[in-house]
């Protein structure tokens, strides 16, 4: 994996998001020695401060250790308010996410109201990237995708 | 500000005037010019075809004012690139072309070394999406951890309960 992430870092990526996929199934305590330690020890080999995204669905009480590994942003999936894991976790690290995908195959309506409580939610707290907690399925809508970007493009931080 | 420096200030923690936005699988079958290239070509040929996997990439970013472009491409190409090869199942689910089920099993796997040189695509890809993107969109590339790999290769594909 080291040898893979140097190769794209080279190639021109501007980040890399590391898929934890299962990490979620993991027991609590063997986490770290299951999955996490493989996390760092791939982190610590590139480049100081490249920004590595980690994304392990499901490890909603792993988030903290996560904040360990030398990553730069945690994807947080939608099963935990954003503004509390925000708390939690130190201000150096960014926060990604966390709008449940499912909503985008229902109304433009819906998540345009969904997407702005997000984003009213953060207030604009540095280090987020808005993303969906987990991908977007086949089912979403067009109009749904559209309704997002507006709102998050055209969204401004209350005073 | 271009998309590419309000991604990267965010993953630095630095003050933007909105959050930068990308989804994850934007490139993905809800498009339905996805779905046109994907009645052409199966998922693994636009995986492994410099142009197909570019165009891909860059469909959701035609059509939306994403800031970010993500690889189109599978973490299971590590496990291909190391001689255990995957496939999509009739009836869903992903499907390792055999299961390592003993020390053997895993002693006959590429050594690690292999991997760029098989992965040569994937950097070509990025390549050519980086000239594409001309520095405005951040460009993602991406893996799947040591421990999700593992389960795909033990497990010989994915499972009943997922």
């Amino acid at each position: 994996m080291i040898a893979y992430f140097r190769a794209q870092i080279e190639a021109g990526a501007d980040a890399i998001q590391i898929f934890d996929s299962w990490g979620g199934l993991i027991a609590g305590g063997d986490y770290n020695a299951a999955s996490l330690c493989w996390i760092r020890e791939i982190v610590a080999a590139l480049p100081k401060d490249f920004p590595v995204i980690l994304y392990a669905k499901g490890t909603a009480a792993q988030l903290v250790d996560q904040s360990f590994t030398g990553v730069k942003v945690i994807s947080v999936d939608w099963t935990v308010p954003l503004r509390t894991v925000r708390e939690q976790l130190p201000r150096t690290i960014a926060l990604q996410g966390n709008l449940d995908p499912v909503l985008m195959n229902l109304s433009p309506e819906i998540v345009r109201n969904e997407a702005g409580r997000l984003l009213a939610e953060m207030n604009g707290a540095p280090g987020h990237i808005f993303n969906m907690g987990h991908g977007i399925m086949p089912q979403a809508r067009i109009e749904c995708m559209e309704a997002l970007v507006d709102t998050v493009t055209g969204w401004k931080a209350s005073p | 500000m271009t998309s590419r420096e309000r991604f990267l200030a965010a993953c630095a923690c630095q003050p933007v005037s909105r959050p930068p936005l990308w989804v994850m699988r934007q490139a993905g079958r809800y498009l339905p010019e996805y779905r046109a290239l994907k009645a052409k070509s199966s998922f693994l040929e636009m995986v492994r075809t410099l142009e197909l996997a570019t165009e891909v990439t860059l469909q959701p970013l035609r059509r939306f004012a994403l800031d970010a472009a993500i690889l189109f491409s599978d973490i299971l190409v590590i496990p291909e690139a190391l001689g255990q090869g995957y496939h999509f199942r009739d009836e869903g689910g992903i499907g390792m072309d055999r299961a390592l089920q003993s020390r053997a099993d895993i002693d006959a796997l590429a050594p690690a070394e292999a991997v760029p040189e098989k992965l040569a695509y994937v950097s070509a890809t990025l390549r050519m999406l980086k000239t594409e993107l001309g520095g405005q969109k951040a460009l993602l590339g991406f893996g799947g951890s040591p421990w999700t790999l593992a389960t795909y290769m033990i497990e010989g594909g994915s499972s009943e309960a997922s």
